[in-house]
């Protein structure tokens, strides 16, 4: 761009580059037809921004059609917000796709061509897809020192801490920075506060469910790193504003202040509307047969604690699920076993025991639920044996069904999904995890096991109670009586009321007790299973466990309700 | 009026001289597209060099494209669907205003009416995008075209030129006028009539853009002056009390006098080096208001065509 005049208000700048082309195109006689002329002018047309304020991405979008919230929201922060703000929306409505609107619009516009994406490790990828194929953004995963180079990046906030990494940001400048979960930028005392903050950049998002967790002071601190002095500084704003660490006072005028830079949807507003979840409890008794069968893998686990401990725990469970699992885990092991030790015989007694199970009460149950709700539903369950066999036994009940794998290629998914759309009642699932395959025609689920970690329970619902759901979403858990499944589903269902929260809660929860993504609570389980020795022990110790719970739940009740105090 | 990217696909590739192999009223538009087109919308330049390096003929690419969501797609071929905001439309687009940019166009006249013997004036049309940029952009597509012989300028020149039936046959020399002014004078007297154009424009929305950055730079400064200021008495308390701990004898050797003076002589440069790191804060946070705030206009030429016409 060359100079062309210097007005009162701004500068004019002209491209010329057009003429030197113009000029060689006629001195060697080399011309574009009128039609294609005609088209460029027309895409010119399409393309243009014909208003300062209005949105011009969401026609271009491939994929999405945004909620009304969120097309607000995105208009918000480009027309009065000027794109530096706090997206600060509850969990499940999609901040998202918020950011990725803001970033096309603004990328449409021509403002913004070099962006930087900071997320958790573990949503780096997930970012990346979701820019591609729904907003049609080329974004990269930063995976080595060159692909910082990229025009818009999405790294990981803790790789790109390092000094190495760090240095090679400092040193560019950003039409755009977005940070996921950027309420661990709340003390300005830490290096990543720091480094945020010294990072160059024109317009920024920061993106979390809870800007205030502890104390008004993280408002405060992520604040300054989208408009310093908006609230005044330190001082003054501990002055004007601060009751208490948690207690603002000047409510209203605090209020006007920060909703220049941070919006926050709720799911009551606004008109989206979740759907209630209702849980049923389904009880079994084991037959004498598969008690003996459940009785024979415990006490053989109890007395064998020296084996692989993964092993053990897979065996226990599948005890749980289906003598077919159990079956097949049990053969496995024998292959490693020595032939003529005490181990073999044994595991060999143990099979014996898992023939003479000829009725499978839990599939007799789950048979009667699916006539009873006569309407399409998912069954969930961990293995594979008894994924297969849950398809059998249902053929053999009339019932069609369609299975799902995690292994399944994206195609074969999409098949499967849409013949359980089309023709199959039953989907039986052992994969819950991952985006992209909608599965909201469907209300009702089984868990025909439960797994130990409650993330991978609620991945499970959130394939159906989501966004888009329309009907009520009906959960049936299998309580068999007298097994740790018994014991597990009465800690989840009836003292920590899992299944009645809302969505994402269970999260947050987890990640307050520091065992974030559930892990650490599948092995204070498994600890507990087996450390007890008898019934009333184990019954108390999971009470235990249940009240951590509930408190955590409680704490941070209370700390996203004080972000509520100003709205 | 919607738009119809059904209508605007199949002109693009007629346009490039595609070869349609699927017949009107098919719901599947199939094209044979050559191979400068497939190079340009099929993003596989490894492809290419490996075809070239081993000399083979490359088999042109047949696409099947269809425009309606709600139709099934057929089972034996691989078919696109084609919207709005599909990637592959966007590279349609991107080639279109990547080959239509400059022409030399005849007004026409069927060959044997009376009209066909009238002389032809030379006219340059320049199209282009002026966008108006501070934190938000608006833009507006503008023309303008030149009488070559005359100087006469004309506004929206291109909804003038439209009308008209335009060809690339060129018409014997004689009905040609000859321009009599220079394509650089015709530029300047197109740029300065841009300019003109520019500031007629309301200018609300530069006034505002400036505003806005004075109130944001003002709102920085006293944030990070009302800090400086701090750090700035609290070194002049820690100067003036060295003065009072400096000892009055310059070959002190009092253990105590010595390493009171380097105490505060530490905290004297960590103030100072944190004022400076505010201060460059300060002027950084400055410079990104600016960079986002600042108004300006920015012309972009996309299309030049001569024309000659009555």
């Amino acid at each position: 761009m060359e100079i062309l005049k210097e007005t009162e208000l701004f500068p004019i700048y002209i491209n010329r580059n057009l003429y030197t082309q113009f000029n060689d195109y006629m001195s060697n006689s080399r011309t574009d037809s009128w039609q294609l002329i005609e088209l460029s002018h027309e895409a010119e047309k399409l393309l243009m921004a014909k208003d300062f304020h209005q949105l011009e991405c969401i026609k271009h979008l491939p994929q999405v059609i945004p909620y009304p919230h969120q097309t607000k929201t995105a208009q918000k922060v480009i027309s009065e917000l000027r794109g530096r703000a706090i997206l600060a929306d509850e969990v499940g409505l999609g901040k998202t796709i918020e950011a990725g609107l803001i970033l096309k619009e603004y990328m449409l516009r021509g403002l913004v061509k070099k962006v930087l994406i900071l997320v958790p490790a573990s949503l780096v990828l997930q970012w990346t897809r979701e820019l591609n194929e729904k907003f049609a953004i080329p974004a990269t995963a930063q995976r080595k020192h060159y692909s910082w180079d990229a025009d818009i990046v999405v790294a990981s906030i803790d790789t790109a801490k390092r000094d190495d990494h760090m240095n090679i940001i400092l040193s560019k400048e950003y039409d755009m920075l977005i940070v996921d979960e950027a309420h661990k930028l709340k003390n300005r005392k830490t290096k990543n506060w720091q480094n945020i903050n010294k990072i160059k950049k024109k317009y920024c998002l920061l993106l979390t469910a809870t800007p205030v967790q502890n104390s008004l002071d993280e408002l405060f601190n992520l604040i300054t790193l989208l408009k310093p002095g908006q609230l005044g500084s330190y001082n003054s704003f501990l002055q004007n504003f601060v009751e208490q660490k948690r207690k603002p006072k000047n409510k209203d005028e605090l209020k006007k202040i920060i909703d220049k830079v941070m919006i926050r949807n709720k799911r009551r507003d606004g008109g989206v509307e979740f759907v209630d979840r209702h849980v049923h409890t389904i009880t079994v008794e084991l037959s004498e047969p598969e008690r003996n069968l459940y009785d024979a893998v415990t006490n053989f686990i109890r007395k064998h604690r020296d084996l692989n401990m993964l092993s053990l725990l897979t065996l226990q469970r599948e005890v749980c699920s289906s003598s077919d699992a159990t079956f097949v885990t049990l053969v496995n092991m024998l292959k490693n076993v020595a032939t003529g030790s005490e181990l073999e015989l044994e595991i060999r007694s143990i099979l014996d025991i898992s023939r003479t199970v000829k009725e499978v009460t839990k599939a007799q149950r789950l048979v009667e639920i699916i006539k009873n709700i006569n309407d399409k539903v998912i069954v969930f369950t961990e293995y594979r044996a008894t994924q297969e066999f849950l398809q059998m036994y249902l053929a053999h009940h009339q019932i069609s069904s369609v299975p799902y794998r995690g292994g399944f290629k994206r195609g074969k998914k999409e098949w499967m999904k849409d013949l359980f759309f089309s023709r199959a009642q039953v989907m039986v699932a052992t994969e819950a995890g991952g985006e992209g395959i909608n599965l909201q025609f469907c209300n009702n689920i089984v868990n025909y096991d439960l797994p130990w970690n409650p993330m991978r329970i609620e991945q499970r619902i959130g394939r159906v109670h989501r966004l888009g759901q329309s009907r009520d979403v009906h959960i049936y858990n299998f309580s068999t009586v007298d097994t740790i499944e018994e014991h597990i589903l009465y800690l989840l269902q009836e003292k920590i009321n899992m299944f009645e929260m809302v969505i994402g809660e269970l999260d947050s929860i987890l990640t307050k007790l520091k065992m974030p993504k559930g892990q650490k609570l599948e092995s204070n389980l498994l600890e507990i299973v087996y450390g007890t020795q008898t019934k009333e022990e184990l019954t108390a110790k999971i009470n235990e466990l249940g009240e951590k719970i509930i408190q955590a739940k409680e704490d941070l009740q209370k700390e996203s309700g004080s972000v509520d105090i100003f709205h | 009026m919607t738009f119809s990217t059904d209508h605007y696909v199949k002109r693009y590739f007629e346009a490039v001289n595609s070869e349609i192999i699927s017949d009107k009223n098919s719901q599947i538009f199939s094209v044979k597209i050559p191979i400068d087109v497939d190079k340009e919308l099929t993003h596989r330049p490894y492809y290419w060099m490996y075809i070239e390096s081993l000399g083979q003929q490359p088999e042109p690419t047949t696409l099947h494209l269809a425009f309606d969501p709600k139709v099934d797609p057929p089972d034996d071929i691989d078919c696109e669907l084609i919207t709005l905001g599909s990637i592959r439309f966007h590279n349609i687009l991107n080639s279109a205003r990547r080959r239509g940019k400059i022409g030399k166009l005849y007004q026409y006249f069927p060959p044997k009416s009376q009209l066909s013997r009238s002389i032809l004036r030379p006219y340059l049309l320049i199209n282009m995008r002026v966008s108006l940029i501070a934190d938000k952009t608006q833009d507006h597509l503008y023309s303008l075209g030149i009488n070559l012989e005359n100087g006469q300028l004309y506004r929206n020149f291109y909804n003038n030129v439209k009308m008209f039936p335009l060809t690339e046959v060129n018409p014997h020399a004689s009905l040609l006028g000859q321009p009599s002014i220079s394509f650089d004078s015709a530029i300047s007297i197109m740029e300065e009539d841009l300019c003109n154009y520019v500031t007629e424009f309301d200018n609300q929305w530069a006034a505002q853009a400036s505003n806005n950055m004075i109130e944001e730079i003002g709102q920085i400064e006293s944030y990070y002056d009302s800090q400086l200021l701090d750090l700035q008495k609290k070194l002049t308390d820690i100067t003036n009390n060295l003065d009072d701990v400096t000892c009055k004898s310059d070959d002190c050797k009092d253990q105590i006098c010595q390493s009171e003076e380097t105490i505060e002589n530490r905290i004297d440069l960590e103030i100072i080096n944190e004022i400076d790191l505010l201060n460059f804060e300060k002027r950084q946070r400055i410079d990104e208001v600016k960079w986002q705030f600042s108004p300006r206009v920015e012309i972009s030429p996309y299309s030049m065509v001569m024309i000659y016409m009555v």
